[in-house]
């Protein structure tokens, strides 16, 4: 696996669900914490779970940058987790943590690699603003996102990996005839998701999993 | 007695509301009611679609496998969400036609019966007989969907395990076996394959009983589970995916 580069156009990526944390008493006082990734459960420590945490982004982030390895450290300094470099560095040679790059081959590679799925309801749009849809639980609207966005909630997961579910929607909105550039080329439509993602992943409304066989 | 509890699983603006249920009568209904089928809704809610500006909702929308049958008034949204079950009542209470409908009447909602009809034949509710052969049926022909994050349980409750949002109370607390389903189900492409996989992987286990390796037994289980998780959006139920598989 390639090594953290830190580099500004380069973002981090949490993979998994998250099971929360584990107590088990009496046998220790101190709890485990549990992410399952395809199909295993992985432990991480508290540290790890932390920084696996804010690699989901945090709500006060700089919105005009991806959230890279800068933005975590530097979370991560401040809610004062030790060693977050090594952590960090041990989450991505784990694969709990991927580094991806919009706009080059390695944002396909990582759609490939990978599916986008919904853990809320989809609350539709508001007579007020039709072009912004919302997700979040009854009565609880947490993220609002384009109808590109949307549609990629909505239907994302059913294929085998993100990279075949862009390339779906992009020929079905070429089959429907929807005249926006970006909503017809895979690859743009990735761009464009990767560049919100974290106003997805930061509340949970979707996570990141490992991609399927098929 | 009667036993106020809030009812909140509505569309579109998913206000809530308080149903009061006569206890008295809910015993009654659910005596007689023994033997008819238990209702679940079908299919991941997608909201209300306004087609333009200051426009009232053209309908709702659910997505189906790859299909996406509309909710096509508040009424029908009503009744769907009425279908997943009150929380406070998922794990004591038969949730059948007749459960719905008198909920439904309570809640000022006369239309119940009909509406349940229309959401059958939409595909959007999934009616599961008592008879093994009835729940075989269901359980392979729908899947389970996994929502929301574990919370995590804590040193003074360790056997119960939350499911909810991040930096809210839990939605539900579960126990172990249900916290599996909820962790593992989805995996598989239909309930009935998660029955057979979850079982097989029980009967491995040390200790294990041979009630633990069958599947059968495990449904039964399964079919509690879906209703204490499916009343508070935890899970949701998909059509399975076809052998063919289909695509968008």
């Amino acid at each position: 696996m390639a090594m953290a580069t830190g580099d500004a156009a380069t973002m981090l990526c949490p993979i998994g669900h998250s099971f929360g944390a584990h107590y088990d008493p009496p046998a220790s006082a101190d709890p485990f914490f549990r992410v399952r990734v395809g199909p295993d459960v992985i432990r991480l420590g508290r540290e790890q779970f932390a920084i696996w945490g804010l690699a989901h982004g945090t709500p006060d982030r700089p919105t005009d940058r991806p959230w890279g390895r800068p933005g975590v450290l530097e979370a991560a300094r401040r809610a004062g987790v030790p060693g977050a470099e090594q952590v960090l560095d041990s989450l991505i040679e784990d694969y709990l943590v991927v580094e991806t790059t919009p706009g080059t081959p390695s944002a396909i590679d990582f759609a490939r690699r990978h599916r986008l799925i919904p853990l809320m309801l989809g609350l539709g749009n508001s007579a007020e603003e039709p072009r912004l849809y919302s997700v979040g639980m009854t009565g609880q609207p947490l993220v609002q996102m384009s109808s590109m966005a949307y549609d990629l909630y909505e239907w994302a997961h059913m294929d085998s990996s993100l990279w075949l579910a862009c390339e779906g929607a992009a020929a079905t909105a070429v089959r429907v005839g929807i005249e926006d550039v970006v909503a017809a080329d895979p690859l743009r439509m990735l761009d464009a998701l990767l560049a919100t993602l974290h106003f997805l992943l930061s509340p949970n409304a979707v996570y990141l999993d490992t991609r399927l066989a098929n | 007695m009667a036993a106020k509890i809030t009812y909140t699983p509505t569309g579109g603006a998913w206000r809530s509301q308080t149903v009061k249920v006569n206890k008295s009568a809910e015993s009654a209904s659910a005596a007689a009611d023994g033997a008819a089928p238990l209702v679940f809704p079908v299919g991941h809610y997608m909201g209300p679609f306004h087609p333009t500006r200051g426009a009232p909702p053209k309908h709702h929308i659910v997505r189906v496998g790859w299909d996406t049958p509309k909710l096509p008034d508040q009424a029908h949204v009503e009744i769907w969400a009425l279908a997943h079950g009150l929380p406070a009542q998922a794990d004591t209470v038969r949730w059948t036609r007749r459960a719905i409908v008198e909920t439904a009447q309570d809640a000022g909602m006369p239309d119940a019966a009909a509406i349940l009809d229309r959401l059958a034949e939409l595909g959007l509710i999934a009616e599961v007989g008592p008879r093994t052969e009835q729940t075989r049926e269901f359980a392979g022909s729908y899947r389970l969907q996994s929502l929301l994050i574990g919370l995590g349980n804590t040193p003074g409750d360790p056997a119960l395990e939350g499911i909810g949002v991040a930096g809210l109370p839990p939605a539900v607390n579960v126990d172990p076996r249900v916290f599996e389903i909820w962790q593992w189900a989805h995996l598989w492409p239909s309930v009935w394959a998660a029955c057979e996989g979850l079982a097989w992987v029980a009967g491995q286990a040390q200790g294990a009983r041979p009630d633990d390796a069958d599947p059968e037994k495990l449904l039964e289980v399964m079919i509690g589970a879906i209703r204490t998780l499916i009343a508070r959006n935890a899970v949701y139920l998909d059509v399975a995916p076809t052998p063919s598989g289909e695509s968008r």
